[in-house]
């Protein structure tokens, strides 16, 4: 792709940043978890019968929090994918992270699917979310421990003069 | 591809870092362009060579298996 049309390196980070802030908030949301949040900031603002009050319009607001957590992990992406690198060492490197990573998406697919199939105690039609879950969780992880490995780790290891 | 480029740098007694600075590259890639594990673009090749002012082919030199 044309450097022209990608942004500035520093969005790389704050990209990464937003990733893991939109898929903490998708897992608050998607849980109903801003219920628990109310209950740690307000533990003692029960009703009589010692539950929580779920505000009139609590449902507005976590389907409005799991939108922009969505849209916060979409432009995250966005900005980590469509940003340069400091030079072409780092392009090389995040080319190959991301061929590694591809692989080991597939091998932890096949694995969690492994897992489902031989254990038995699963319905097979039940487990498709969780299969992808895991080999895209499996994607994510070997990317960035690759890149870095890469980078911080195999490019330090002789700094003599 | 095998390359002369620390002994360069032991002459002209600069870091990494430095040398990276004047070529407009990350540190991280000197190293591995030392360690022979990255192939550095023409572009780059000419620009360290520059640096050192030899020519390129007496900076890096072709392998058998090249």
């Amino acid at each position: 792709m044309n450097k022209l049309f990608l942004l500035p390196t520093g969005f790389k980070a704050s990209g990464l940043a937003m990733i893991f802030l939109g898929l903490l908030g998708l897992a608050v949301a998607s849980q109903e978890g801003l219920i628990n949040v109310y209950r740690i900031l307000a533990p003692g603002n029960t009703t009589a019968d010692g539950s929580y009050p779920y505000p009139a319009n609590f449902w507005q607001i976590n389907a409005i929090f799991e939108y922009t957590s969505i849209a916060l992990v979409a432009v995250g992406l966005l900005f980590f994918f469509m940003s340069r690198e400091r030079d072409e060492f780092y392009y090389k490197v995040r080319l190959e992270s991301i061929q590694f990573a591809i692989l080991m998406q597939l091998c932890v697919g096949v694995v969690t699917y492994c897992f489902f199939y031989f254990s038995g105690n699963y319905q097979m039609e039940n487990t498709f979310t969780a299969i992808l879950s895991v080999s895209f969780a499996g994607f994510w992880i070997a990317y960035i421990s690759r890149y870095y490995y890469m980078i911080r780790l195999r490019s330090n290891e002789d700094l003599t003069l | 591809m095998k390359n002369t480029l620390r002994v360069e740098r032991a002459i002209l007694r600069i870091t990494q870092a430095e040398l990276a600075e004047k070529v407009g590259v990350s540190r991280q890639a000197i190293n591995s362009i030392e360690t022979s594990k990255y192939v550095p673009s023409t572009i780059l090749a000419i620009k360290l060579a520059q640096v050192f002012n030899k020519p390129v082919e007496e900076i890096f030199t072709l392998e058998p298996q090249d």
